[in-house]
């Protein structure tokens, strides 16, 4: 009993060490992982933020880009790498782990620099890295705006905004496609004797009566439509325009002022239903004292000239004041250096899609005859970029930005990848036998970014990838556009321009990313000529 | 007792290890914020792009600025790029085993 005793004794030493030394390998492992993790983590957000402030430098300062580019005055960029993890699988590490980091920084050198109208480079940028590959998104669109047509001469059945009057010397105007309209925007007066030698009025004047000879005195009156638009006003004591109806009465119309009744401020939808019984999310009674914003009512009339409250237009003898409810756009130019009019109202929805594009300065053509009838500009839409970023919860569509997909294929040869996923095998009353081959390594990481609008800027029209506008630094991210999942597109970062296959959908971008595998090894063996066990069976005698 | 002996040293080695596993985890993390900081309050040549340096004889002779007396240009990267540099840290090496360097 004794010996048998010392025995185990001895060999208890070793038992224990065998058991503690494999407890902290486990805990060294583990301390290992955590650690790579936090140093990725670490370095990730050092490195974004880095990259962000690099950026903004580079191009404020003109070492990137043309030397005049507004895009990364504000630098947002987000980084998302697929890092190996720490790991002790036979083959090496296999695991991955994203790493998802966000960085901004503002460069302030060129932040007040004033930004050209059609010049894609000054438009706003969000910069993603995904595993390396970059896509710059624009997050913005130039784009023209008609605001306004003149029914002078116009061919056809005359439209109804035209008053009835599309003569040879009309002063009206009318949408130029169906847009929210102010019948009686300004009143334009003016003599005949020069509008008849000038346009040919006819329906204005009596040409009979001698209203056109010269020094006949007489004059004409046209109250005259423009496009309505929407600004919006902020319940602060800085806005001396808000009004609510309820503890500041609005102002009453015809009078100074005049604007939007507090009921058509409060229709955030705009769709002409007023109060909380006809639209429930809408602010109604004391609750409107408190809410933060309301619509209010900007006229596509230009009072650059002179401001407020009224305008006078200085061609030929005519005038023009403004009677619609609402406020006139002044917009100066950007080379103003003198006695310079303080913009206002520059910021309107002039698309209908609840939100605001900003007019561009030294764009805007103004109707010759009245002065002040605003016909056209230039606007910077922020809905019309790449990606939407001021998406609200109103908004309709799929969400824009990275999708919650993300598929991981290994290589098999070229043009085959399986599919690897991961999911429960049970519980549906079928058996399955599940197969582990060696080949579990990941060699594609497949991401979806769903864009706001195809802009053309990463496929061109004819489905190819576009090569404009990108160059040897920054090339196209997209390598093959539409049938995204052929073999000959199924590595490629690939946009599929009809999703739905209807139209209804805007662009995905597949983001296809080639994982570079460094750890893995190859033998080949000649295995001709070696004996091996035929499991075959024997046939029967 | 050779066995005991035997086991001890093993355990050393063990702890050794776990030392130098705790000793990397934290040099990283700490080494790579410190140098964040320090790379931040680097001095940089405020006139970036421009010269940096003036021959003061140069200067006597024609006027102070000169672009001729010039004798050391710097370049963009001596500026804020030098603070800000994304690629600023090479992570520890670990050295668990020794140092292959």
């Amino acid at each position: 009993m004794m010996s048998k005793f010392k025995k185990h004794v001895r060999a208890q030493t070793a038992m224990e060490l065998a058991v503690f030394g494999g407890i902290l390998i486990f805990v060294v492992s583990v301390i290992v992982r955590q650690a790579m993790g936090a140093s990725y983590a670490q370095n990730q957000y050092l490195k974004a933020m880095r990259q962000a402030m690099s950026t903004s430098f580079r191009y404020s300062e003109g070492l990137l880009g043309t030397g005049d580019d507004a895009s990364h005055n504000t630098t947002s960029i987000l980084f998302i790498e697929d890092r190996l993890t720490a790991d002790s699988a036979k083959y090496g590490a296999i695991d991955r782990t994203p790493y998802i980091v966000s960085g901004s920084a503002t460069h302030s050198r060129n932040l007040f620099m004033p930004v050209q109208a059609g010049v894609d480079r000054n438009l706003p940028v969000f910069d993603m890295f995904i595993n390396g590959k970059h896509f710059p998104f624009q997050l913005a669109r130039f784009k023209s705006v008609n605001l306004a047509q003149s029914c002078r001469g116009f061919v056809g059945t005359c439209p109804a905004e035209c008053k009835g009057d599309c003569s040879a010397g009309s002063v009206q105007f009318f949408p130029p496609s169906p847009r929210p309209w102010e019948s009686n925007c300004v009143q334009y007066t003016a003599l005949c004797e020069e509008t008849c030698l000038t346009s040919g009025c006819t329906t204005c004047c009596n040409p009979g009566a001698g209203d056109c000879a010269a020094g006949s005195g007489a004059t004409f009156e046209a109250r005259i439509g423009c496009a309505q638009l929407y600004g919006i006003m902020y319940n602060h004591d800085g806005f001396v325009e808000w009004c609510d109806g309820v503890g500041i009465p609005c102002p009453s119309c015809p009078g100074p002022g005049c604007n939007f009744s507090a009921d058509e401020r409060f229709d955030l939808d705009r769709d002409g239903f007023f109060g909380v019984l006809d639209d429930p999310d809408e602010p109604d009674g004391a609750q409107r004292e408190t809410f933060a914003w309301q619509w209010y009512s900007v006229l596509g009339v230009d009072e650059t000239e002179e401001y407020p409250p009224f305008v006078y237009g200085e061609m030929n003898s005519g005038s023009t004041d403004l009677i619609g409810r609402g406020e006139g756009i002044v917009i100066e130019s950007i080379d103003c250096e003198e006695d310079c009019d303080e913009s206002r109202n520059t910021s309107v929805d002039m698309d209908g899609d609840l939100k605001r594009e900003h007019i561009m300065a030294d764009t805007k053509v103004v109707d010759g005859t009245t002065g002040v009838i605003l016909r056209f500009t230039y606007v910077m839409d922020s809905q019309d970029g790449d990606l939407d970023f001021s998406r609200g919860d109103s908004d309709v569509g799929p969400e824009p930005g990275l999708t919650r997909t993300a598929r991981m294929y290994a290589r098999v040869r070229d043009g085959t990848y399986l599919f690897i996923e991961e999911d429960k095998l049970y519980g549906d009353g079928l058996q399955y036998i599940r197969t582990t081959q060696k080949k579990d390594r990941i060699d594609l990481i497949e991401r979806e970014i769903q864009l706001s609008n195809d802009t053309d800027r990463f496929c061109d029209s004819g489905g190819n990838p576009t090569a404009a506008g990108w160059s040897i630094s920054i090339p196209n991210p997209v390598e093959a556009c539409n049938n995204c999942s052929v073999a000959g597109n199924i590595n490629l970062t690939c946009m599929d321009e009809d999703p739905a296959g209807d139209g209804s959908r805007p662009p995905v971008i597949f983001v296809r990313s080639r994982v570079v595998d460094r750890h893995g090894r190859k033998w080949i063996t000649e295995t001709t000529s070696d004996p091996y066990v035929e499991f075959a069976a024997p046939g029967g005698p | 007792m050779l066995e005991f002996a035997f086991c001890m040293v093993v355990l050393f080695l063990m702890m050794y290890g776990l030392i130098m596993v705790f000793r990397w985890v934290g040099l990283d993390l700490g080494q790579r914020q410190q140098a964040h900081d320090t790379l931040l309050r680097t001095d940089i040549v405020d006139s970036y792009g421009g010269c940096a340096s003036f021959d003061a004889a140069c200067e006597a002779i024609t006027y102070a600025g000169d672009p001729a007396c010039c004798i050391q240009w710097s370049t963009e990267a001596d500026g804020p790029l030098r603070q800000i540099d994304p690629y600023f840290y090479r992570p520890t090496r670990m050295n668990a085993v020794w140092d292959g360097s």
